[in-house]
């Protein structure tokens, strides 16, 4: 008995050896999974792949029971809606022309808002809910790469952080850390932009962290958006992101926390959009510093 | 081969754990709660008690493999499972010796290894810096809402293959040794 006590020690400390090397291993910054690792992801995808649609059906019929009730009062609001819609096509269809000669005036081809979409649909969520990742169904064969921005139609909701042949893992926004950051603008009418970062997900708060860099004195008001901006080098910018919830001023005064709304309902995800930058992002960290 | 179809239904666990959360409905996703499925790990103890003989150690073997396929496919984070099932799955095979093993045993049992599952993944994820949780915050949110709604699954998993795993059991080791 006191072998087999000795031995299952052993082996004990062996199973922690490897943990250690393990996470060790996978916490290195790598850019790419490791072969076997693909073929994991891709077999396992593929399987969900298939579960994913008719179970989603399901779901979706089953959430959408409660919905009904409110249908009525909902299409009320969503007529007058799009009354206003229409009018709001034709303006930007005008704008949209307009922006496009004026460039060509300018010679500027490529602007830093201009992305290829790239369509996917989500087929699973990771169960551990304090990574807050999901898959895809696209990979490296339809053009996604690590560190893409990736929205729904509502706005922004996470970045792409690695990529087998068929699928891909998106980080949510929820469960982005000090390391991932996103710089971000406040968006208003004239020059006076306010530009920070999102810094990470406040869980208790249930709120992005968007920490204002300068202070000259601009004042942030509540139900302002927050949209994301290029200078980051790695976004698309124009992305909406979230909209302001709480302000709170710094301890030392040199900066602002404000506290964020994701704009995109980060639970029912079904349809996602992974943006591919149209412009290079090396360039672009050039052309912003010419600027 | 029934030990194939047990790979088979692992499999099959590990691939729906991904659609899991979407079951749970909206409003409860919205507050601070986490639940997580463990449903592969819920199978994998019933394995342990019911299939495994004492000198046997089929269910470690599998969630050594399952655990790392976990790794792989949710989280990106290496290891942590495999190593989190695996022991948590010897230690539920150690407390099956004690006791004899009936209804109320199992599920203390699969209660007492999920909660030793969640707090190690805590310890982990803590040392790695993934998550800055108070322990008493991850008690009353991770903790306990997840240990009950796992052990509802696990009482569907006992009424199941309870019975079937003793069947399966006695024909598969008795042949082989």
């Amino acid at each position: 008995m006191s072998f087999f006590r000795r031995k299952s020690l052993f082996i004990l400390l062996i199973g922690i050896i490897l943990l250690v090397v393990l996470v060790g291993y996978s916490l290195t910054k790598r850019d790419n999974l490791s072969g076997p690792e693909k073929v994991i992801v891709d077999s396992v995808g593929w399987m969900q792949n298939i579960i994913s649609q008719p179970a989603n059906f399901f779901i979706d019929m089953y959430h959408s029971i409660g919905d009904i009730k409110i249908t009525y009062e909902e299409n009320k609001v969503l007529k007058e809606k799009l009354a206003e819609y229409k009018t709001l096509v034709y303006e930007v269809n005008e704008l949209d022309k307009e922006n496009e000669e004026l460039r060509k005036t300018l010679d500027i081809v490529d602007s830093p808002r201009d992305f290829e979409p790239i369509l996917a649909t989500v087929i699973s969520r990771s169960p551990e809910r304090w990574l807050e990742q999901i898959t895809i169904n696209r990979g490296t064969k339809h053009g996604v790469e690590t560190n893409m921005a990736v929205m729904t139609v509502d706005g922004m909701i996470g970045k792409v952080t690695s990529v087998s042949n068929m699928h891909a893992t998106v980080q949510l926004i929820t469960g982005f850390d000090q390391l991932n950051r996103i710089s971000a603008t406040i968006s208003r009418k004239g020059k006076d932009n306010i530009f920070g970062l999102i810094e990470g997900y406040d869980k208790e708060k249930e709120a992005l962290v968007f920490r204002i860099m300068e202070q000259s004195g601009k004042k942030v008001k509540e139900e302002e958006l927050v949209v994301s901006s290029s200078l980051g080098g790695q976004y698309p910018s124009g992305l909406p992101i979230g909209t302001i919830k709480e302000i709170e001023a710094d301890p030392y005064g040199l900066t602002t926390k404000v506290y964020l709304e994701p704009s995109a309902n980060i639970y029912d995800i079904n349809q996602v959009i992974v943006i591919d930058r149209a412009l290079d992002t090396d360039d672009d960290t050039e052309n912003s510093g010419d600027k | 081969m029934k030990r194939l179809v047990l790979v088979l239904i692992l499999f099959g666990l590990l691939v729906i754990e991904g659609i899991a959360i979407d079951l749970l409905p909206l409003r409860l996703l919205e507050t601070e709660i986490l639940i997580v499925p463990h449903w592969l790990f819920m199978f994998l103890i019933v394995v342990a008690i019911f299939f495994d003989k004492s000198h046997t150690f089929y269910a470690v073997a599998y969630s050594i493999v399952f655990g790392i396929l976990i790794d792989i496919v949710y989280a990106d984070i290496l290891g942590v499972y495999m190593f989190v099932y695996a022991v948590s799955v010897y230690i539920a095979q150690m407390l099956k010796r004690l006791f004899i093993t009936n209804f109320l045993v199992s599920c203390i049992i699969a209660m007492v290894t999920i909660s030793l599952v969640e707090i190690q993944i805590y310890i982990v994820y803590s040392f790695v810096g993934t998550i800055d949780l108070s322990f008493m915050f991850f008690m009353t949110h991770r903790l306990l809402p997840t240990v009950v709604a796992n052990l509802l699954f696990f009482l569907l998993v006992y009424f199941i293959f309870s019975k079937r795993l003793v069947r399966w059991s006695d024909e598969e080791l008795q042949r082989v040794s």
